[in-house]
């Protein structure tokens, strides 16, 4: 387990699906193949084999009806013929011509030999030759030994009687021991049935329907009786396995024979104890089995290759949207957000790459607000911080400041050059851009100090503040600029300015209105102020930081719930009011 | 394109079963081209060729001459069955078949296998015979066996010229009764008929001169052998013995009546079957150029019926 969890470890979807199903899918159409070959080779052996046994049955009930026939004639000869007459009086020879007559396709011969070894009777011949030893034939003695039972000799040459030509026979000798009476006594002798020998092998020749299987007979000891090939195994140029097989009882047997293997079906004739067997070479079932498996392997590696292929195609299917979306992931971890994947594939992965581009889009959009607000962040507070120390507003009030030391104003001189430091101080706040909101308007009460002087107590101002919003965050000059804008922009030429000032607290909100009594000025001036379409910035001659810088700080700092507002009515005068939320300076005391 | 070549791979593997099985179905042209007019002489020959056609398939043609022992004939209708495309040529070789240039010329061309009698050194050609002189010196033997030291037996030893193996089975006659003892040998002259024969020894029986009558041939043994029946029966006296080479079912009847003392005789049906196989395996590609040497027995009555003689003797022509 270990080692496939090793194996698979980090490896791509694609091969892992791959090689699995491959694996599973090869050993199954492994094992079905090598079970249907085992199980093909087993059903046609079975078959064979039972073949074989039909054979060998049909052979075994044609031989014993040819047995039986010879031994019903030797049954004939003697209990209807031979117990039924005196051999002294009686001829039996008609008798014996007569079954030999109505049997002479099967027969060679009938005879009856004394105990002596003499013929008594005999059909067809009638003369034994010369130098025949009757009493030393094998079919005699064995006739001799065992007088209860009928004999059958192995396959010979005929050779006890004389013929007029040359020719010869092979012939099965039937023998028994028969109870002769002759002028009234007992006497004992030898009957003598010979069967043609062609009769056997007619019914086993061409038994066989495959092109090597044959039959073949022996009898007990596993002496040859009949063999398809028996002339060359007497020459030596065949062997056989006949002395092995006749021991075997009755059945169906595997032997390896000469390097062959073979299948060997044995049946016991009846009373003989003669035993057909019937041999079938493997080499037909190995033909047709390694034929089979050719086959089966053939079709075997083909579905394999072919589902091979198929595993591929669809594992590609299945991975290669994953590997796409895997790319596009990496693409994104090296800070590539700005390409747009287009993924296929199943619902899932089509869903799962739309998420993902989704994603990736709000991820780019809030990167770029991010950006944005980082860039107008430090642009106000560029322009802030040009405005802290503004040149032009210093220039002024430093001539101001030699005017009056000229003029031996020293008290308002003094007054100046206070308000101005402490303008200043306030102004760099040590580069912070929160402070409270005492200190803005602080800032710009200084500021209004100042430009009470410079204006000979043209402006008059006021500032209230409640206690509890003196300690509250504020962005640092955006108070200052609103007074600039009211004192530029139609204070300055009034001779009864008024500018107020007013912070105030309303729930979590915190507001600092500057009210001016200036000429106002229409709702159209007043959206152009906000938009930025209309530069506040009086960069000649006040802070340089316009309506727009303070909206848009007071909006970077604290969301865009907040900010600045002016409402105006020609004539009558202005009110600027910033809208800040409460938060106590504490809060931004870590974080600058 | 898989589905292609999986197609193509079946029918490949499908045609070539069918051609193995076609070819081993297929049956294999042999001529067999005989010594005489007809084949009755070699019968166990015959019947272990039609064996072995059986066993190996093969389709055999016999060809006979329109006289027996014509070496000529033979030549020309070998020449004649290989033109005509037979696979491979038996033949049982007419006496004096010393053409070897035709033979040479046959046995490039086709499987050649001569059975029984020498055709001399052809290369690629395979001879299929007994050991002649062995077969000679054990009949030899038998005969000393028989009668005592060979040194006073009168041998007379006869042949046809048509028949027979002729030099080394008689040198193994005669250098076996030489080393026995043996001084009176005559070789009659190979007589050119069946009734020459006969005649012959029937005259040299009736001199009853106790000759031991060693035949080289079937003929000339069942000649031997009808001479002496006939003087037997006709009540003239013959002591004469007779020994033989040569199966022939006269023969081997008269062995058993007990005219004919011993049989020499070659396993022919083997001889038969080997030919064939042996022509096969040519066919085959896989050349055999070593002669062959089959068995033989020498049998008496005694033993004629012995299961090793028997088959020899009384081949079972049917199987």
């Amino acid at each position: 387990m270990k080692m496939l969890k090793r194996f698979f470890h980090r490896k791509s979807i694609q091969f892992t699906i791959s090689i699995s199903f491959t694996i599973v899918m090869v050993l199954g159409i492994l094992l079905t193949s090598v079970f249907f070959a085992r199980q093909y080779v087993s059903s046609m052996t079975k078959s064979i084999s039972e073949n074989n046994k039909r054979i060998v049955d049909q052979i075994d009930m044609n031989l014993n009806s040819y047995l039986r026939s010879m031994m019903r004639i030797s049954d004939s000869m003697y209990y209807r013929v031979i117990k039924n007459s005196d051999m002294e009086s009686d001829n039996i020879r008609s008798q014996m011509e007569f079954l030999y007559e109505t049997n002479m396709d099967q027969l060679v011969s009938i005879a009856v030999f004394s105990d002596d070894g003499e013929v008594i009777a005999a059909e067809p011949f009638s003369k034994l030759k010369p130098s025949v030893n009757v009493k030393g034939q094998e079919w005699y003695k064995s006739a001799k030994r065992r007088i209860e039972n009928l004999h059958f000799s192995t396959p010979h040459v005929e050779d006890l009687f004389a013929t007029s030509d040359d020719s010869y026979q092979w012939v099965v000798s039937l023998s028994r021991y028969v109870e002769l009476t002759s002028s009234g006594s007992v006497k004992h002798g030898v009957l003598l049935v010979d069967m043609n020998f062609s009769g056997i092998e007619q019914i086993c020749k061409n038994s066989f329907f495959t092109t090597s299987g044959f039959v073949y007979i022996t009898d007990e000891s596993g002496n040859i009786i009949y063999h398809p090939k028996q002339r060359l195994i007497y020459s030596g140029l065949y062997h056989e396995n006949n002395l092995v097989d006749a021991k075997r009882l009755d059945g169906t047997y595997t032997e390896k024979f000469e390097k062959q293997q073979r299948l060997v079906t044995i049946k016991t004739v009846g009373y003989t104890g003669w035993k057909i067997i019937a041999v079938d070479p493997f080499q037909d079932i190995d033909y047709m089995s390694a034929r089979f498996q050719t086959y089966t392997v053939i079709i075997a590696v083909f579905i394999i290759i072919l589902l091979v292929f198929i595993n591929i195609l669809l594992s590609s299917r299945i991975a290669k949207p994953i590997e796409q979306l895997e790319k596009y992931v990496k693409e994104i971890e090296n800070g590539d957000f700005c390409r747009e994947v287009e993924v296929s594939g199943s619902y899932e992965i089509e869903h799962l790459g739309k998420a993902i581009n989704s994603m990736v889009k709000q991820t780019r959009k809030l990167m770029d607000d991010i950006i944005a607000e980082q860039e107008a962040k430090r642009r106000s507070e560029l322009d802030a911080l040009q405005a802290q120390i503004n040149p032009h507003f210093l220039y002024n009030t430093l001539d101001s400041i030699v005017w009056m030391t000229e003029n031996e104003r020293y008290k308002d001189a003094v007054c100046m050059v206070t308000s101005l430091a402490r303008l200043f101080r306030i102004s760099l706040s040590r580069g912070k851009n929160i402070i409270p909101v005492g200190d803005e308007l602080e800032h710009v009460k200084n500021y209004l100090i100042i430009q009470s002087f410079r204006y000979s107590d043209k402006i008059k101002y006021s500032i209230e503040a409640e206690p509890q919003v003196l300690n509250c965050a504020t962005i640092k000059l955006i108070v200052q600029p609103l007074v600039e804008n009211s004192i530029y922009h139609g204070i300055e030429y009034m001779d009864n300015g008024e500018i107020d000032i007013k912070a105030y607290r309303r729930g979590d909100d915190l507001y600092i209105d500057v009210i001016d009594n200036g000429p106002g000025m229409p709702q159209e001036q007043v959206d152009a102020l906000l938009s930025g379409e209309k530069d506040t910035s009086n960069r000649d001659r006040g802070s340089g930081i316009g309506i727009q810088n303070i909206q848009e700080r007071i909006k970077l700092y604290f969301g865009a719930e907040y900010g600045l507002v002016i409402y105006s009515e020609p004539d009558v005068g202005t009110t600027a009011r910033i809208h800040l939320p409460v938060k106590p300076i504490e809060d931004f005391k870590d974080k600058e | 394109m898989i589905v292609v070549s999986f197609l193509t791979v079946l029918v490949f593997i499908h045609n070539r079963y069918d051609y193995l099985e076609k070819r081993n179905s297929d049956f294999y042209e042999i001529s067999v081209i005989c010594r005489g007019k007809n084949m009755e002489s070699y019968s166990s020959v015959k019947a272990g060729i039609d064996q072995a056609a059986d066993d190996l398939n093969a389709e055999v043609n016999y060809i006979t001459l329109t006289k027996d022992n014509d070496a000529a004939q033979q030549l020309s209708l070998l020449k004649q069955e290989i033109s005509n495309g037979t696979n491979a040529v038996v033949i049982i070789p007419a006496e004096n078949v010393k053409d070897g240039s035709v033979l040479r010329d046959a046995a490039r061309e086709v499987p050649l296998v001569a059975l029984k009698y020498p055709i001399g050194d052809v290369s690629y050609a395979t001879a299929i015979s007994c050991d002649e002189y062995r077969l000679g010196s054990e009949l030899a033997k038998k005969i000393i066996s028989d009668k005592g030291p060979a040194g006073s037996g009168r041998f007379q030893i006869i042949r046809r010229s048509s028949q027979g193996g002729g030099t080394r089975l008689l040198e193994g006659v005669t250098d076996a009764l030489k080393n026995g003892g043996a001084t009176d040998i005559t070789c009659s002259a190979a007589a050119d008929s069946y009734k020459k024969v006969y005649d012959d020894v029937k005259q040299s029986m009736g001199k009853n001169e106790g000759r031991i009558f060693v035949a080289l041939d079937g003929d000339s043994l069942e000649a031997a052998g009808k001479a002496k029946k006939d003087l037997l029966k006709s009540g003239e006296a013959s002591n004469e013995s007779i020994y033989g080479v040569g199966r022939t079912d006269a023969n081997v009847a008269m062995l058993g009546d007990g005219i004919i003392q011993a049989i020499g005789a070659e396993d022919e049906y083997s001889m038969g079957y080997l030919g064939i196989k042996i022509a096969i395996d040519g066919i085959q590609k896989k050349y055999n150029e070593n002669d062959i040497t089959v068995n033989f027995i020498v049998s008496d009555k005694s033993n004629m019926h012995y299961p090793k003689n028997e088959y020899i003797l009384f081949p079972f022509i049917n199987y």
